[in-house]
């Protein structure tokens, strides 16, 4: 599709993704005006949002800018003392102080009384970082501190504020601050994100809005179509305990509520400190590796009934239901691009490190011991995730679109490079060439995208796929953790019968390559990968059938946060949990790729 | 006393206002039977708004409202919480607890601060401020190029072939740098990049180096995570603090911000003012110490 317009590739993605999100969006407002005016001229002028910001972005873009795309991390799932939980939890950080955090200074933790204060810090900032306190009792918390009218206005203004003297919208584009909330319904919960300073005067709270529904038709009219350049995405997370109605699209879906999901909804959160929820075995899968920091240790193959076994509560089940749907009515409602957050609650963007986690929860869960009582409400909790994103540059608007055209990965705290893109014309030994980025881009997609339309003369009868990773370069404070495996994993449809089906593959590295971690001392030992790098070719392609691809890029094994915590503890000390079974000792960290996808 | 003088004082309103006077003391001392100065502080009233706290409460712990029953079970405890709570306080247990004392003085706080914007600050003010903060101060960059040797292709042969190339490259200024060396995926040229952007982009290690390079020339093997590299520095830029026009929204709202805190220190100050303070001396004695006598 792409090779058939004498535009460059940069132009013409330009004009699709516009074209792909109006198309989907199925709301009439053009809110996507100046979505990939990151990609256009630097003389063009976009729509002006009457705002200075605005205007300068546009008329000096980063000195950073690369039309192949940088790599940024970020957090886009943080909590402070403006949320109610947190400031129960003793957090005293604020908004202006999380967003400091991200950028490299330290913040204090919340202890249990009479404990000495805690500290922390990153060891590598955050390229950008949304803080998304719950808009449910918005400025009751900390308590005493909103004392006007309208507390909840006022606590809006500050989150606002805060996000807007943290964003950097010089040419160094050094950070970017998004502007966000969380909304929390009784099963689904969403984060909020604002493309830029134009948001509605209130956060919508689940106390005005119940549903995920309510909530997206009131943005429609508090923001996208407001007319006042607002923009919103909403970011479903914690599908692992959302009891399956996460992603149970329900048979009578109609195409324009399923266009509505789809447009409101172009990423999922697959990992965060309160568990992991790319899948779970026994759960319409037998992939061993679906055992990664689970919040439930429930065992489905046993008990599938179970309503943490439901298919509704993992990110891949839902990708499946998603192309099933569409295989029935023509619009997928889960075309779910992949991210990860934290979801702290110290104000503590981006603090994933494992061998430095404090716990996430304020004094609940701020020492080894208390981290490791099975029974408690912070039992399974882990380090959390990042969110990385391919982006032209360091700017909201940059950041947004990427995350609207789903070109994003999550991983589970590390920073590995990962780049996917699928096209049907791409040479088997793609990863030799000096230039494989632009030929990737020129000739398919990267992840997040749609397979373009076969029928070029050069094009494969099946997708040819290219994978190229590098390892977590890490810090002094701690060397990164060696690549050990790449996987694609398939989803896809059988028209006939209308079943969904999956399969993993491996496509570079070693799974079994012996490498291996000593659980007393931490320490990793065995071969790895620098870089991993593949062109893969469906082998069982059927072009008939709808599918997804994504990848899941695998480090050498490493003790988990639960063996780190039982190591801080003397041995005659440890708990009962340290030695009994109840936890993983060793993971695989990891990254996954949002989906490519195929239609007949 | 007859039937007629019965019905008389049945009618008579005197008769009335003693009648409901009468009930009214009796329903008065069956609901509050004690004293009227002891009735407010016996009287517990869980009010919307503590009703509403206590739901929060509960969302907070479980992240869902309370059902019927749950609440309650909530109400329930928070009374008897408050039971006891008037009861320590009779007692005055509330004396010399820190937390107490931490908890009132941290709500005292929060009530004091002026939370409503200062005064707007003037562009001499920005200036000033913009230039005497280190964080709008932004780090020396550098635009570079690079050709990689791969560890993962080579072993160790990617120091060694990188050496080699490097001399190629030195003889014969004409030699293309693309021609040599191996793919790699985020590209073959950064622009405008800080040592903690190549630390995270190469490793630490290899940041460092290559921040100490000289300008314009081909240098290396500089070894990163990945392998082997050869560096050309194509342009410094010079640590530099930003022209206020750039930041002015980011100066503006930290400036905003600093001037908040000291206002609320003014107040607390003023607040002070009130009070006499006495600080005794006293030599510095560890409590090890003391307890080893």
């Amino acid at each position: 599709m792409q090779r058939e317009f004498p535009l460059s590739w940069l132009e013409e993605l330009k004009v699709l993704t516009a074209r792909g999100a109006a198309a989907a969006l199925g709301f009439s407002i053009p809110f996507c005006v100046s979505c990939n005016r990151a990609l256009a001229a630097p003389t063009a002028k976009a729509v002006s949002r009457g705002s200075q910001a605005a205007a300068r972005r546009q008329d000096s873009q980063c000195a950073s800018f690369n039309a192949e795309r940088n790599l940024y991390f970020g957090d886009l799932h943080v909590h402070t003392s403006y949320s109610f939980d947190a400031s129960f939890w003793g957090t005293r950080t604020d908004p202006f102080g999380a967003y400091d955090f991200a950028q490299g200074a330290p913040a204090t933790l919340g202890s249990p009384t009479g404990d000495p204060p805690r500290t922390a810090q990153l060891a590598r900032r955050l390229d950008f970082a949304a803080v998304t306190d719950h808009s449910e009792f918005f400025g009751q918390y900390p308590p005493g501190m909103f004392t006007g009218e309208n507390p909840a206005r006022d606590a809006w203004a500050h989150e606002q504020m805060a996000a807007q003297a943290a964003n950097d919208t010089s040419s160094d584009c050094t950070f970017t601050a998004l502007i966000g909330y969380e909304w929390t319904g009784r099963w689904w919960h969403r984060n909020v994100i604002f493309r830029s300073e134009q948001v509605p005067e209130l956060a919508i709270s689940s106390f005005d809005q119940t549903t995920p529904q309510g909530l997206w038709a009131a943005l429609q009219s508090a923001c996208l179509g407001a007319g006042t350049g607002c923009d919103a995405i909403t970011i479903p997370h914690n599908p692992n305990f959302s009891g399956g109605q996460m992603f149970n699209i329900p048979d009578g879906i109609t195409p324009a509520e399923a266009s509505t999901r789809a447009a409101m909804e172009p990423v999922a959160e697959i990992h965060q400190t309160k568990g992991n929820s790319e899948c779970k075995l026994g759960v319409e899968t037998d992939d061993p590796l679906c055992v990664f920091y689970q919040k439930f240790p429930i065992d489905c193959l046993t008990y599938p009934s179970a309503d943490a076994c439901s298919p509704g509560n993992f990110v891949r089940n839902g990708l499946r239901r998603g192309i099933q749907v569409e295989e029935q009515i023509g619009v997928n409602p889960l075309k779910l691009g992949i991210i990860a957050d934290t979801d702290t609650h110290n104000g503590t963007p981006g603090d994933t490190d494992q061998s430095a986690y404090q716990g996430h929860k304020g004094r609940m869960d701020s020492s080894p011991q208390l981290r490791l009582i099975t029974t408690s409400d912070e039992a399974y909790d882990n380090a959390g995730g990042l969110v990385a994103v391919w982006a032209t540059e360091n700017s909201r608007d940059a950041i947004f679109d990427a995350l609207r055209r789903r070109e994003t990965y999550g991983t589970s705290g590390t920073r590995p490079k990962l780049r996917f893109f699928g096209g049907w014309a791409y040479p088997d030994d793609l990863c030799d060439h000096p230039d494989l980025i632009s030929t990737a881009y020129q000739n398919g997609v990267p992840m997040g995208g749609d397979l373009p339309a076969v029928g070029g003369s050069a094009d494969a009868a099946s997708p040819k796929f290219l994978i190229a990773a590098l390892m977590d370069p890490g810090t002094d404070r701690q060397p990164g953790t060696p690549l050990q495996a790449a996987e694609i994993i398939k989803g896809w449809i059988d028209p006939a019968s209308g079943r969904s089906f999956e399969r993993v593959y491996e496509v570079a590295g070693n799974p079994v390559s012996g490498a291996t971690v000593d659980t007393s001392t931490c320490q990793p030992t065995g071969p790895g990968y620098n870089s991993l790098c593949a062109v893969w070719q469906d082998p069982d392609f059927d072009r008939t059938q709808r599918a997804f691809y994504y990848v899941r890029l695998l480090e050498n094994p490493t003790c988990s946060v639960y063996q780190l915590d039982c190591n801080k503890i003397p041995i005659d000390q440890r708990p009962a949990s340290c030695n009994d079974g109840s936890f993983h000792m060793v993971i695989h960290n990891r990254a996954w790729s949002s989906p490519i996808w195929y239609q007949p | 006393m007859n039937l007629q003088s019965v019905r008389r004082w049945l009618r008579e309103p005197a008769f009335h206002f003693l009648l409901i006077g009468g009930a009214i003391f009796a329903l008065h001392s069956l609901v509050r039977p004690t004293s009227s100065r002891e009735d407010s502080s016996r009287l517990i009233r869980v009010s919307r708004d503590d009703l509403q706290r206590l739901r929060d409460g509960h969302f907070s712990l479980t992240g869902k409202m309370p059902t019927p029953e749950e609440e309650r079970r909530i109400v329930e405890r928070y009374v008897s919480d408050e039971v006891l709570y008037r009861e320590a306080i009779a007692l005055g247990l509330d004396k010399g607890d820190s937390v107490v004392r931490g908890r009132l003085a941290q709500k005292m706080q929060f009530l004091t601060e002026d939370l409503h914007p200062a005064a707007e600050p003037t562009d001499a003010e920005l200036e000033d401020f913009l230039k005497s903060s280190p964080r709008y101060i932004q780090p020396r960059k550098l635009t570079l190029e690079h050709v990689f040797f791969s560890r993962d292709r080579r072993g160790q042969r990617a120091r060694s072939d990188a050496a080699a190339a490097l001399s190629e490259l030195e003889n014969d200024s004409s030699a293309s740098a693309v021609s040599v060396g191996d793919p790699f995926m985020l590209g073959r040229r950064f622009a405008d990049r800080s040592e903690t952007d190549l630390a995270g982009l190469f490793g630490p290690s290899f940041a460092k180096e290559v921040s100490a390079l000289a300008t314009g020339v081909w240098s290396g093997p500089i070894d990163s995570s990945y392998g082997a590299h050869l560096v050309r520095i194509e342009k410094v830029t010079p640590s530099t603090v930003p022209a206020l026009e750039a930041v002015r929204e980011r100066v503006r709202l930290d400036l905003l911000q600093v001037r908040r805190e000291e206002a609320n220190r003014a107040m607390l100050r003023k607040l002070a003012e009130k009070y006499k303070v006495e600080i005794e001396t006293a030599p510095a004695v560890s409590t090890a110490e003391v307890r080893g006598k």
